[in-house]
């Protein structure tokens, strides 16, 4: 598709206008952008043309520019909606939630009936966890259009998310008897499945959903987590992870400092008992343990795949490097308690009990997208694999120093895992 | 200006007491076409030609009269007749190019049959044309005949003159076009006894700038028929205005021409999923394609449909049954061989230096023709940019291509990406094992 489009439908006009239409229908969106900037090199103040432009920029991922065209179209025409939903789509795509929420809030109150906007903002609710307001925001678009798709599956999730799973069971029964081919559709009644504890069922909607779409970014996450959970131990931490999305962010916070809390109190209440305090450890190991996996779970259970005919495929890069970084954290661990039982030396072990924790930073820097954050994960890994491998070997060749830097790796790791949770979030 | 009926009206009156004085008939000419009496010179030249059919001075000069008399159709017969001179007229060469848009320096491929070095320059056009200057293909094209010119004018019929020589590499591909295009052509009989039927069309899919369309042309040079190119423009504008009467004209032109190989380019343009196209009233296109394929009205017979696709997964479903595209050849970049031979023959006489071509590929993996290409002009760009400097010729090494490689992504790199999730997901029928293989994926 590189040829360029000496335009024979002249530069403005109808037929220029159905040229540019039927080649973004056809995901040529380079050849859109020149047909379009013929017409506005024309017709600058070309309102449509604007519009047209940013989905064609859009569709090349060239979202600087989209933004860029798509404020220019406010400018010319500050009071309709269409400019104001596409920049909301432009700053979803950039991750800048707030700025689409304003934007796309705009574009609803400039035309309230319009069911696209409606969906676009209970996308927006959902990806902040507010079931509720996305429910009625997904409600108020069908509310013009009884079958919106997007608007549908929005209203699915969010029942699904508020425990009203027979709502979002019809719900989505009749989005596919309508639309058996809606790729959507069928990632969400695979999530549903999912969420529901059926695996069998969730991977068989998600193939369907790949197959319609194979590029389907929520279907392949899917796809992953439903063939993780043939593994029996991965299910109850998968388990824990749909309980902990079901709440808001608030309440997920207020959950893991309650649990931390509960921690403190726990071992207080064991230590203080002459007869439980052996059971000290076990509580304190149990925690460590579910922090870790709460951490890093998702990511090391990737592994599983890597042999899985349809799952290796289903790994993109990022994954598959998390997992094999976090298996190699893992495997030092596993190797400095080898080397310490071998040794008897107990700040060997000690090591070897650092090593798997390093897969936090690992597993939550290769979950975020946003550059920075990645370029601040890779600095924080570092911040903490190199001393320790230092450490580590030093400890093990009994240099004397080689302890020094245990305490500020263990007090960093702690910092990490509050701090983390904020930082890499999106 | 006052001179002009004068000059013209001297040479008139001594050629009537000479008129046999080819000399003076050809001043007349001259001065005709100088001041634009382009008919009258036309006939003039037209009739020294008659005493004079070998002179190439008068060939190039009636040919500038026709392309000023904007019949540049007429021009380009004259003209091509004279590039396939050992050494053509540097008017001719100018004005062919300038017909044809594009540079001068390249001789007819006519001349190729018979000299090897011509052939490798032809493989070198037929490498370009395919690989990145779509405009290049006009200069293969011939005015028809006026008696054959079909009534439908849209589209230019041409007569290949490159075959599967011309293409370098791909013996995969040529050997799948070989068995399932040109065997049931030259022996329908043999098909015919193991109960299979010729025709149908192919669909060819691949990552872009891969050769699809040279291989189409080539093809065409193969079976020694016509080859009517619809390309993603004709497509458009048979959208645009909803006429699916014009592709049916383009069928008829096809048939009117046979044999004739009927060449879709970019065909997902016009085969899309009429589910992707739900909103779009042309729709009836699709039909009407669907229905022309299989020749409902009128036979195919003799017209071969082949056509090409970055996105055989936007393709209807419809469209691969059977009749219609049911044989899909897969077109990979090209090898490590065939990109050799590619840079190979793009820096002939170039000036280089030593330059190791095994490396070159090796390094090129991934490689599209239109990127080997992007690699020669940006270094050939660099090389001009130093000589200029220095003030004098840089040849072109191993390591000034290496430098420039680092900043020419593989431009198929993409594409399979996104054909690897297609042939992962989506492959029913097992449409897309070929990208499987060719990726080691099974």
């Amino acid at each position: 598709m590189t040829s360029s489009t000496t335009s024979s439908y002249g530069n403005s006009g109808r037929d220029a206008f159905a040229a540019a239409r039927l080649l973004l229908q056809q995901h040529r969106f380079d050849m859109a952008e020149q047909q379009l900037r013929q017409i506005l090199a024309t017709n600058p103040q070309d309102v449509e043309a604007h519009w047209l432009l940013v989905s064609a920029l859009s569709g090349q991922e060239k979202h600087a520019q989209a933004l860029e065209v798509a404020r220019d179209s406010i400018a010319l025409a500050p009071d309709l909606a269409p400019g104001h939903y596409l920049a909301a789509t432009v700053h979803h795509a950039l991750r800048q939630w707030k700025e689409a929420e304003r934007a796309a809030q705009q574009a609803h109150e400039l035309d309230p009936g319009n069911p696209d906007y409606c969906g676009l903002l209970a996308v927006l609710e959902v990806r902040a966890s507010r079931w509720k307001s996305a429910l009625e925001w997904a409600d108020r678009g069908m509310r013009t259009v009884a079958d919106h798709p997007l608007c549908n599956n929005m209203r699915a999730h969010a029942l699904q998310m508020l425990g009203r799973n027979e709502e979002a069971q019809s719900s989505l029964d009749a989005a596919l008897q309508r639309t058996p081919e809606d790729s959507d559709t069928h990632a969400n009644q695979g999530w549903q499945f999912l969420r529901a504890g059926d695996h069998r069922q969730a991977t068989e909607h998600f193939k369907e959903a790949l197959r319609i779409q194979p590029g389907h970014e929520y279907a392949r996450a899917g796809m992953i987590e439903s063939l993780k959970a043939r593994n029996p131990i991965y299910r109850p931490i998968f388990a824990y992870f749909v309980f902990m999305s079901r709440l808001s962010q608030g309440a997920q916070w207020a959950m893991i400092i309650g649990l931390y809390l509960l921690f403190r109190f726990g071992r207080e209440f064991l230590a203080a008992n002459p007869s439980t305090q052996m059971l000290v450890a076990p509580f304190v190991m149990a925690y460590l343990l579910f922090v870790l996996t709460s951490w890093t779970g998702p990511t090391l259970f990737n592994m599983t795949l890597w042999f899985h005919p349809l799952g290796r495929h289903a790994l993109n890069r990022d994954e598959t490097f998390a997992s094999a970084f976090c298996a190699a954290s893992f495997g030092l661990g596993l190797l400095w308690l080898a080397l310490g039982l071998a040794t008897g030396s107990t700040m060997v072990l000690l090591w070897a009990a650092f090593f798997p924790f390093l897969s936090m930073p690992i597993a939550a820097t290769f979950r975020v997208a946003t550059p920075w954050k990645r370029r601040l994960g890779y600095a924080i890994i570092l911040a903490f694999a190199l001393p320790a491998l230092v450490g580590a070997v030093a400890t093990l060749m009994g240099v004397s120093w080689g302890m020094l830097p245990f305490l500020p790796l263990i007090l960093g790791l702690a910092l990490f895992s509050w701090v983390g949770n904020l930082l890499f979030r999106e | 200006m006052s001179e002009e009926p004068q000059e013209i009206a001297s040479l008139r009156q001594a050629l009537s007491l000479s008129p046999d004085n080819h000399l003076l008939r050809r001043m007349l000419a001259d001065t005709l076409l100088k001041y634009g009496q382009l008919q009258a010179a036309v006939d003039e030249y037209r009739s020294c030609l008659r005493e004079n059919p070998e002179d190439h001075d008068l060939m190039t000069a009636l040919a500038q009269a026709y392309a000023k008399l904007e019949r540049p159709g007429e021009a380009l017969v004259i003209l091509e007749q004279l590039l396939t001179l050992e050494s053509p007229p540097k008017e001719a060469i100018q004005l062919h190019a300038s017909l044809t848009g594009q540079s001068p320096n390249r001789p007819d491929p006519e001349a190729s049959e018979a000299e090897t070095d011509d052939e490798t320059e032809e493989l070198l056009r037929a490498v370009e044309e395919a690989f990145g200057e779509p405009d290049e293909a006009d200069e293969e094209r011939e005015a028809m005949p006026a008696g054959d010119q079909p009534l439908d004018p849209h589209l230019e019929v041409e007569r290949p003159k490159i075959n599967f020589d011309s293409v370098g590499g791909m013996e995969e591909v040529k050997k799948q076009v070989r068995l399932k295009i040109i065997l049931p052509l030259e022996n329908p009989d043999l098909y015919k006894a193991y109960g299979k039927v010729a025709g149908g069309g192919i669909l060819m899919y691949g990552p872009p700038g891969c050769g699809k369309t040279l291989l189409a042309r080539a093809t065409a040079g193969q079976v020694h028929s016509r080859f009517m190119a619809i390309g993603i423009h004709e497509v458009l504008e048979m959208w645009i205005g909803q006429s699916e009467r014009n592709l049916h004209a383009l069928f008829e032109q096809a048939r009117n021409s046979k044999p004739c190989v009927l060449f879709f380019d970019e065909v997902d343009a016009l085969a899309a999923s009429r589910s992707d196209m739900r909103q779009n009233a042309g729709r009836q296109l699709i039909n009407q394609f669907l229905d022309e394929l299989d020749g409902v009205r009128t036979s195919n017979d003799g017209v071969l449909i082949l056509a090409a696709t970055n996105a055989p997964w936007h393709l209807d479903p419809a469209f691969r049954r059977p009749g219609r595209f049911d044989r899909i050849l897969f077109v990979p970049p090209p090898d490590e061989p065939a990109r050799a031979a590619i840079l190979n023959i793009m820096l002939r006489d170039k000036p280089t230096g030593d330059l190791d071509y095994k490396t070159l590929a090796k390094k090129t993996d991934g490689y599209s023709g239109a990127d080997l290409k992007a690699l020669i002009d940006q270094t050939i760009e660099r090389q001009i940019e130093k000589a200029a400097e220095s003030g004098q010729i840089e040849p072109i090494r191993t390591r000034d291509l290496q430098e420039v490689m680092k900043r020419i992504k593989p431009s198929t790199r993409e594409w399979f990406a996104t054909a690897k999730n297609y042939a992962l997901f989506s492959n029913q029928g097992g449409h897309y094992d070929d990208i499987l293989d060719y990726l080691k994926l099974r």
